[in-house]
């Protein structure tokens, strides 16, 4: 460990060091001191890390370290792109203008977000509870994801300023207005539910009472918002028959986007709380994560029908097995993310290991992020070349993108520490 | 008077068109200048008045192609509306008195409307040693502009001569030319710049006068705002052409039959304001005006672009600026370019890469590592927890 005292001087270098070496964490700190006894009272109860010690989430830790560190490059990115435009700041161009941000931070991130609205569903509405333990980090999963999705459309679009007009200046019959509309709504609905575990922790009976009356309702709007949200991103697409490959453009392709993300949230709910068993003290309730994996085969199936229904009614099964790129490209996606987690998961001995539901997770994950970037990225490059276009992600795009997951991680690690995240470990 | 009368009254003058025609007329006109179709009522009405302002008409430095342009507009009545509607009083090219008689003419009808009649002014005004180079009657155009200026009720000069200088005031300028503006500062008028300019225009603006009592709205060069008031490029029927990077490189070639974009050729419509394209020359149809038979456009109704800049010189692109390197509409490349195919390529080998780590790993370990404990007891601890 490096010593800083020798940089910093003997007071400031100690506490740093004695925070480097964890022996020192933010709930030592007494905000009373800094911003008076009402507010600093406050801090201090939600930076009190007692409940949650049992999980021994370290704070200060090389990763830790990389992903603060990525963080600040990101933000330096965005401060550029707002300064210098986008045109400075990525290699969009008129042929590519939604690339890797809308891609994957986007596409990828809403889908990614779509376990929660499946699991507060099903706790809340049609009272599984067997899913109640996991509802909280899945929640809040969704809710990085969100914010994450609206950050980058912040910076992806052309005037960053004026990111608020579709709310107030309403253009019904565009569907990126809905797309907008509802990343608005739906993230307050994220933050709504995720509330009872800050005022839990800030102990606040009384805001926690008014948030549980709503919560169902709550809940409600959230699933409604959630199936149009998942959809209308891939209604976006219907727009460009003549540009998207016809191996992905389909009538369907709203229900496509809707059914590959209900099985991708499911997955990544699965995934998340297998991780954090793994990273974290913490158990990972074996029935929910066996449950997640009959819905993620029972999801998975169906979208496989819905892609082969569509191969066959559409561009033929031949189109993907031309050896072409895009074919190739379509195949792996579907293999990794429909084909083989469906075989896995067809054998009773993968569905019943924890460690194997874990790979399927992971395959699912990876092959509906691919078919993402295929869809929103890929699938338009035969036309685009045909155009003479071309595009590949400037390093400030991928800084950005990378700044954005460590952004996430570092948030739910973060939320985990400090938060009532896993409310059956304390108890 | 009764509508029927009121139309009677001027039938005769139109030579034969048919009252529905007359509307229609009148109804295209305020359509030109951007007015609601009601106007249309009002212009008709103003027409069939007697007592409507007469238009003296004094030609300079000019070529004559102002009046021509006029005289050479194909809509049936059209040269009856000019000569009998408008009450053209004086005009050296069209009076059929010449001479004393001529002058006289216009005496008197200066005298008879004196603060009531519209003054067209078309050609430039020399002013070099006194304006010598340019005499009407023995007298010279600045003298004459002059005295008749102060009694005119509305002053339009008409075409690119009369407005800036044109053709005449293009270097070196020998005489001086000037435009009327530039002579008569004090006062408002109305520029229709072109070479020659649409007879429209000057016909909407007299007519919108005349209906409405006061002049359109101006730019600040004079220019009637309705005509005026957009770039040939943005109404350019080859405009699609230019978008997509089709350019017609010289004269005669493939995309230069084909219809492409004149941008290349030395095409002012970029920097020049006009309606050229909407309202087109001659009424022969479609087409018709210099772009659209495959002209560049040369800057004519613009004051320093038309007999200004030269005929090969690229446009100034006003309001956007094109890509260095112009896509081709389509190059028709097959195939996927290279960024984006090792991008995918990447992202894919990233999926598989992954996908393929997974599966090593995680399918190889035994059951009952680490997380597999025996099957139930998580199960049983889980629902006790919520219950």
């Amino acid at each position: 460990m490096i010593d800083t005292t020798k940089y910093v001087g003997p007071k400031w270098g100690g506490v740093i060091n004695r925070f480097m070496a964890d022996e020192y964490t933010l709930s030592d700190i007494d905000a009373t001191r800094y911003v008076g006894s009402k507010l600093g009272g406050v801090i201090n109860k939600f930076l009190d890390d007692t409940p949650s010690k049992d999980l021994g989430i370290k704070m200060v830790t090389p990763f830790t370290l990389v992903l603060v560190a990525l963080i600040g490059l990101a933000a330096v990115v965005a401060v550029y792109r707002l300064i210098f435009g986008i045109g400075a700041a990525s290699n969009l161009n008129d042929f590519w203008p939604w690339g890797l941000w809308i891609g994957f931070d986007v596409l990828g991130g809403v889908a990614m977000a779509a376990g929660a609205f499946l699991i507060a569903g099903s706790v809340y509405i049609l009272n599984w509870k067997k899913y109640k333990c996991i509802a909280r980090a899945s929640i809040l999963n969704a809710f990085f994801g969100y914010l994450l999705a609206a950050i980058s459309i912040t910076l992806d679009v052309g005037r960053s300023w004026v990111i608020w007009h579709p709310l107030v200046m309403w253009q019904v019959n565009s569907v990126m207005f809905i797309v907008a509309l509802h990343l608005v709504l739906y993230l307050c609905t994220l933050g709504t539910e995720s509330s009872p575990m800050v005022f839990e922790k800030l102990g606040w009976p009384r805001a926690l009472k008014g948030v549980g009356r709503i919560m169902v309702g709550a809940v409600m709007f959230g699933v409604a918002l959630s199936l149009l949200h998942q959809s209308s991103l891939g209604a976006n697409y219907l727009i460009v028959p003549a540009k998207l490959s016809p191996i992905y453009y389909s009538p369907l392709l709203p229900y496509h986007f809707l059914v590959s993300a209900i099985m991708l949230g499911l997955a990544i709910v699965s995934f998340e709380t297998l991780l954090t068993g793994k990273v974290f003290n913490h158990k990972p309730p074996r029935d929910v994560v066996e449950g997640l994996a009959r819905g993620v085969m029972i999801v998975g199936s169906v979208y496989l029908v819905m892609k082969i229904w569509h191969l066959v009614t559409g561009p033929g099964v031949g189109a993907v097995l031309d050896g072409s790129f895009l074919g190739n490209l379509y195949l792996i996606e579907m293999t990794v993310g429909v084909i083989l987690p469906l075989t896995l998961l067809s054998f009773r001995s993968v569905r019943t290991s924890l460690e194997r539901i874990f790979v399927v997770d992971i395959l699912v994950i990876l092959g509906v992020l691919m078919n993402r970037m295929d869809v929103g990225v890929f699938g338009v490059s035969e036309y685009a070349t045909r155009s003479g276009g071309d595009y590949f992600p400037s390093i400030m795009e991928l800084t950005l993108t990378a700044g954005m997951i460590a952004f996430a991680i570092l948030g739910f690690k973060f939320c985990a520490k400090y938060l009532p995240l896993f409310p059956e470990s304390h108890h | 008077m009764s509508k029927s009368d009121a139309f009677n009254s001027v039938s005769r003058m139109l030579g034969g068109v048919s009252r529905r025609d007359f509307l229609k007329f009148c109804s295209v006109m305020a359509v030109g200048m951007g007015l609601p179709i009601s106007a249309g009522a009002r212009i008709a009405e103003a027409i069939v008045n007697p007592k409507r302002p007469p238009v003296i008409w004094l030609s300079f430095q000019e070529c004559t192609g102002c009046v021509e342009s006029l005289l050479r507009s194909n809509h049936p009545t059209l040269e009856h509306l000019i000569l009998d509607l408008i009450s053209l009083d004086y005009s050296e090219t069209l009076s059929a008195a010449a001479g004393h008689q001529a002058e006289e003419a216009k005496a008197r009808s200066i005298q008879e409307n004196k603060g009531k009649f519209v003054l067209v002014v078309d050609g430039a005004i020399p002013t070099k040693d006194q304006g010598i180079y340019c005499k009407i009657a023995g007298r010279t155009a600045l003298d004459i502009l002059n005295e008749t200026a102060p009694h005119a009720a509305a002053i339009l000069a008409m075409g690119s001569c009369a407005s800036w200088g044109g053709v005449a005031a293009s270097g070196p300028n020998p005489t001086g030319a000037k435009g009327v503006s530039e002579i008569l500062s004090n006062r408002t008028v109305v520029t229709i710049p072109g070479c020659p300019p649409n007879p429209y225009n000057l016909l909407s603006t007299i007519l919108y006068y005349v209906t409405f009592n006061k002049l359109p709205e101006l730019d600040p060069q004079g220019r009637p705002k309705f005509a005026f008031s957009r770039l040939i490029h943005e109404n350019c029927e080859r405009r699609p052409h230019f978008d997509a990077g089709r350019f017609a490189e010289q004269f005669g070639d493939g995309l230069h039959r084909k219809g492409g974009c004149l941008y290349k050729l030395g095409c002012k419509g970029p920097e020049t304001y006009a309606n050229c394209p909407t309202v087109l020359f001659g009424e022969t149809g479609a087409g018709t005006w210099p772009v659209g038979v495959g002209h560049p456009c040369f800057g004519c109704a613009e004051k320093g672009v038309g007999f200004t800049t030269p005929l090969h010189q690229l446009a100034v692109l006003k309001e956007m600026t094109p890509p260095v390197f112009f896509g081709e509409a389509f190059p028709n490349k097959s195939g996927i370019s290279p960024g984006i195919k090792t991008f995918a390529a990447g992202s894919a080998g990233l999926v598989v890469g992954a996908a393929g780590a997974a599966v090593l790993t995680g399918l190889g370990t035994k059951k009952g590592a680490n997380l597999d404990q025996p099957h139930g007891q998580d199960e049983k601890n889980a629902r006790d927890k919520e219950e």
